[in-house]
């Protein structure tokens, strides 16, 4: 099992404070993360370790051994913070390089492959996962990517294929086959200016993107036609911002004013509230929540909600 | 040669400004002032289309009037500097479009007009081999090098040059001269604009970095 190492262990008063310490397993050293770093000595200073030096200890180890447990835990969850570099265009990710000989890599966005190395192609925060190498950055055009949502308008009809504006270089196409229950016989009603929420099944570069708005068992779910509402464009750090899942944005807005959201990933957003005065009020919020902090965010919805009733 | 690093002496600006476009960039390098305008990947027009890469356009704008030759010879190094770093294969059947717009003109405009591109292009968030740093010089009557002029300095130059190197290399990716210079003094000049350039670059990854400053990790 693993054991732990303390040290160095320093008595202040009737505290303890501990500097610097790490648990090791049999395989690896395994450091704390800072945050419960902070937690593990909030907990020293607080009364119940206040005891006799075997009782503290034995309260320590108890504790710290919970800590490895959640942080173990929190490890395979948490993006790995320890990597949040800037690279630039060319950047050579010797991390990534390092890891490629051992292990298989799994290159995300912005990196490439150059002889041997692991190059970036885009400027940003280099962001590691495992063996997941990825690079954030700033973007307003969107590239489609198979398997994402996205809401379009529809731009032209030409047969059996709606020609749908997602926002890339080449419109979309989406089959009339592509809806819930349609034959040759039953035709969905779909007309120029419509707007549509479906999912990308093709996405390359050398391809036209298409859409369906089935999922695999045929079934529509949320995807189809979006009547009323109002549809507005962001940049795609904003959408990816919202649509994650500790986002406080969506719930903040929902305490406010009921409504219906339509996130694309193409930098488009979809809102549909009960007025139209509402409905603008959200998409201001969303828009604003750009470079916001999550308190923010949260202060912004209830202004928001505030002028709005008052 | 001095080994330590040139500073520039103007200093440089940069505001993502415009919104409408992919991306833009409004570019100080003392009083010289460039807007870039970036959009893409477009739609491209059929006589335009290549099959392997994107088509890439630069606009180039005057302060007044409509574009001289002397402009059309600008807009023409600014595309192909811009052309080496882009990684165009990426975008086949797509077109990028850049416009270049002068704003202020007090020396230097062309190396701020590529340093502008350049930032454009990292904002906009299309893939590149490496990115582009541009210095201008001067040789003064006395014979002495100046590295990034104002305009009261390179009143009496004897000759002009415009540097761009690659961030990966550090080569020399493009450079226009004018005047009257010797052999010697060109390469000093170069082998002063090459350390000049580093401050660029350092510059490009500070720009980046407080774009990001307040993001949050976006995972999956």
């Amino acid at each position: 099992m693993s054991s732990l190492a303390i040290e160095p262990l320093l008595w202040q008063g009737n505290v303890f404070f501990c500097i610097n310490f790490h648990i090791s397993t049999n395989s690896h050293v395994f450091e704390i993360p800072p945050k419960q770093k902070q937690l593990f000595v909030k907990r020293c200073q607080s009364t119940q370790f206040h005891s006799t030096p075997t009782v503290f200890l034995s309260r320590l180890r108890r504790f710290v051994f919970s800590l490895v447990c959640f942080s173990f835990l929190f490890q395979e969850m948490e993006v790995d913070s320890m990597t949040e570099t800037v690279v630039m265009p060319g950047d050579v990710i010797s991390e990534a390089v390092e890891l490629g000989k051992t292990k298989k890599l799994v290159l995300g966005p912005g990196l490439r492959r150059f002889n041997d190395l692991v190059v970036a192609s885009k400027a940003g925060i280099l962001r590691q996962k495992k063996n997941t190498f990825w690079i954030d950055y700033y973007q307003k055009r969107y590239t489609p990517v198979r398997g994402e949502t996205v809401v379009g308008v529809v731009s032209g009809k030409s047969g059996d294929i709606f020609r749908i504006d997602i926002g890339t270089h080449d419109p979309a196409n989406l089959s009339y086959l592509g809806f819930e229950g349609a034959t040759k016989k039953n035709r969905p009603d779909v007309n120029i200016g419509d707007i549509v929420f479906a999912k990308l099944v093709v996405a390359n570069k050398d391809l036209e993107p298409e859409l369906v708005c089935v999922d695999s068992l045929g079934k529509k779910g949320k995807l189809g036609i979006l009547t009323e509402g109002l549809v507005f464009s962001c940049s795609i750090n904003l959408v990816r911002k919202i649509s994650k899942e500790n986002c406080p944005l969506i719930s903040a807005m929902q305490n406010e004013i009921p409504f219906e959201i339509a996130i694309g990933m193409n930098g488009r957003l979809w809102i549909k509230a009960k007025t139209i005065r509402e409905t603008i009020a959200l998409g201001t919020a969303i828009l604003a929540s750009e470079k916001a902090s999550d308190e923010d965010i949260k202060k912004i919805c209830s202004t928001i909600g505030n002028k709005l009733f008052y | 040669m001095t080994k330590e690093v040139v500073i520039l002496t103007r200093p440089l600006n940069f505001v993502n400004y415009l919104s409408r476009p992919d991306s833009s960039a409004l570019l100080s390098q003392g009083e010289t002032v460039a807007l870039v305008a970036f959009f893409g990947p477009l739609e491209v027009k059929p006589q335009s289309l290549r099959i392997d890469r994107a088509c890439f356009e630069v606009n180039f704008r005057p302060k007044t009037g409509i574009q001289t030759v002397k402009d059309r010879f600008k807009e023409n190094s600014i595309k192909s500097i811009c052309e080496t770093a882009l990684l165009s294969a990426l975008y086949p059947r797509t077109s990028i479009k850049l416009t270049v717009l002068e704003l202020e003109n007090r020396g230097g405009f062309e190396a701020c007009a590529i340093n502008a591109s350049c930032m454009a292009l990292l904002v906009s968030g299309i893939s590149m081999k490496y990115t582009v740093a541009a210095v201008h010089c001067i040789v003064d009557k006395k014979g002495e090098i100046v590295v990034d002029p104002n305009h009261r300095q390179a009143k009496d130059a004897i000759a002009l040059f415009t540097f761009a190197f690659d961030s990966v290399d550090k080569n020399l990716v493009a450079c226009n001269t004018e005047g009257k210079f010797n052999m010697a003094q060109y390469n000093d000049c170069q082998i002063l604009a090459k350390s000049a350039s580093e401050k660029v670059f350092q510059f490009y990854k500070e720009e980046i970095r407080k774009i990001h400053e307040n993001d949050e990790i976006v995972g999956f």
